[in-house]
């Protein structure tokens, strides 16, 4: 008889006590971010696209050994030699609707050439807009280039 | 019947069907809109301000959608269903005493045939998943009857006390007695009771079981789509409303309030704020607790509501006994 009333008045605090969290809950901001229109904040090691790292002058690290094509399991990086450069791309190739964004590349460069930019997933109709050359031709700098992309970054 | 009294009730049964559908949207938006807020949501935000055509444009949707009948069901019992389960929503408005004018009829056994519509809601339940000719809706019908008959003990022995306070079984009359005092004060207890098994009688989380979704689908409305879905769903909110209603004419004064201009009518507000504040607390209980195992749910009604609901019965009657030995 005593355990009877014992177990309702407990049962009963922890229920005051839950409805106190949703009440909470209700009265502070929601975290929910309205994608198309805000954005959230995204870590800097989020992989959102591949990138040449540059020096302080703007120049790519890349030498144009080739490994990240080889290393890369969906065959997605396209690496030629510069004509007129020793030891500089002078394409460097990457089709990001095959990426899967696993790293090999950026882990298996030999000079740290690679990295992951944060930026947002690229939508586009055409499949064009999805290769992109990462290496411009005129100066072994650059970021990565391609057609005008839509994406929510400002 | 005179012509007057023909209008009168023309009148309000319209009223009553217009204020059914209302009510219905406005609560499905604002429990949308709190259940996302309980959770750190935003609920609806695209269809309008802030998600506010959000439930005309779902009603929308579903007339557009083709009701389909299973070959196997009972066909005219499986069109019927919703029907039952919607009329009788409307019949115990007509005795709700909104503001000291705003009544349609004022019945000696008002409360009495508001409790009584109220369990057409169980036929309803119980035909649909029994016509559907559908394993999960047949376990979800025979759950919500067990469940009602469980439940139905409680409100009516709280429902009793409060008879006996106010010596009447008329709403208004209930509602005139609290003018000094509300019953909330005098039945704390009858309250929460009545509350518990109300959030049952209407199906409603955390005694969601007839249509426990991790379980059973969706219980006996697994097998219905389109109009007649959303039928169920409008006859779902009425039943909560009554239930509010109700618990605001026992224990919450009914039109009680501080004095408006127009008190005949505008007194209906104090009502409305009062009802609707208990829906809130019903939608706050749903969004919080997990719903109970089906034996928790049983072992809750038979062994506590309904001792309780005993003790407080008898410690009433005892209470207006002495009392009126005493003062008279």
């Amino acid at each position: 008889m005593k355990n009877y009333f014992l177990d309702l008045f407990r049962g009963a605090i922890s229920l005051l006590d839950g409805m106190l969290v949703t009440l909470q809950a209700l009265f502070s901001r929601p975290v929910t971010e309205q994608y198309p229109r805000q954005c959230a904040e995204l870590s800097p090691n989020f992989r959102g696209c591949l990138a040449l790292v540059q020096d302080t002058e703007g120049l790519v690290l890349c030498t144009a050994c080739g490994l990240c094509a080889k290393t890369c399991p969906s065959k997605c990086l396209t690496v030629e030699r510069s004509a007129d450069v020793k030891r500089k791309p002078g394409s460097f190739r990457y089709d990001i609707s095959h990426c899967s964004f696993c790293g090999m590349c950026v882990d298996g460069c030999p000079v740290s050439a690679l990295m992951f930019k944060p930026v947002r997933t690229r939508v586009s109709t055409s499949r064009e807009d999805f290769l992109l050359e990462l290496c411009p031709a005129d100066r072994h700098g650059g970021s990565p280039r391609g057609p005008a992309l839509k994406s929510c970054d400002p | 019947m005179d012509s007057e009294t023909t209008i009168r009730i023309f009148i309000s049964v319209v009223l009553v069907a217009g204020f059914v559908f209302a009510n219905a949207t406005v609560m499905g938006y604002l429990e949308r809109k709190l259940a996302g807020h309980f959770q750190r949501r935003l609920g609806p935000m695209e269809v309008g301000w802030h998600g506010i055509l959000q439930m005309p444009i779902d009603g929308i949707k579903l007339l557009g959608k083709r009701m389909l009948i299973p070959k196997q069901a009972e066909g005219l019992i499986f069109r019927l269903a919703p029907v039952i389960s919607l009329s009788p929503v409307l019949l115990p408005l007509m005795v709700i005493p909104f503001s000291p004018a705003l009544q349609v009829v004022d019945m000696k056994v008002g409360l009495i045939f508001v409790l009584a519509i109220e369990a057409f809601g169980t036929i309803a339940v119980f035909l649909a998943g029994w016509s559907s000719n559908n394993k999960y809706a047949m376990m979800g019908a025979l759950r919500s009857v067990a469940q009602n008959i469980a439940y139905e003990i409680p409100i009516l022995m709280v429902a009793l006390s409060v008879a006996l306070l106010a010596r009447s079984f008329s709403l208004r009359e209930i509602v005139m007695s609290q003018a000094a005092l509300w019953f909330i004060v005098l039945q704390p207890l009858g309250f929460l009771i009545y509350m518990v098994a109300g959030l049952s009688e209407c199906n409603r989380a955390p005694f969601d079981l007839p249509e426990a979704e991790s379980e059973l689908t969706a219980g006996y409305l697994t097998e219905y789509s389109g109009i007649a879905f959303s039928l169920f769903m409008i006859a779902e909110y009425t039943h909560m409303f009554i239930i509010c209603c109700l618990a605001t004419v026992l224990f919450l004064g009914g039109w009680q309030g501080p004095e408006l201009p127009w008190a005949e009518y505008s007194s209906a507000i104090w009502f409305l704020i009062k009802a609707y504040g208990l829906m809130f607390c019903m939608v706050w209980v749903r969004w919080t607790f997990p719903r109970v195992r089906y034996d928790q749910l049983m072992n809750f009604a038979w062994k506590y509501l309904i001792p309780f609901a005993l003790v407080n019965l008898f410690v009433t009657a005892l209470g207006v006994y002495i009392y009126e030995k005493l003062f008279s």
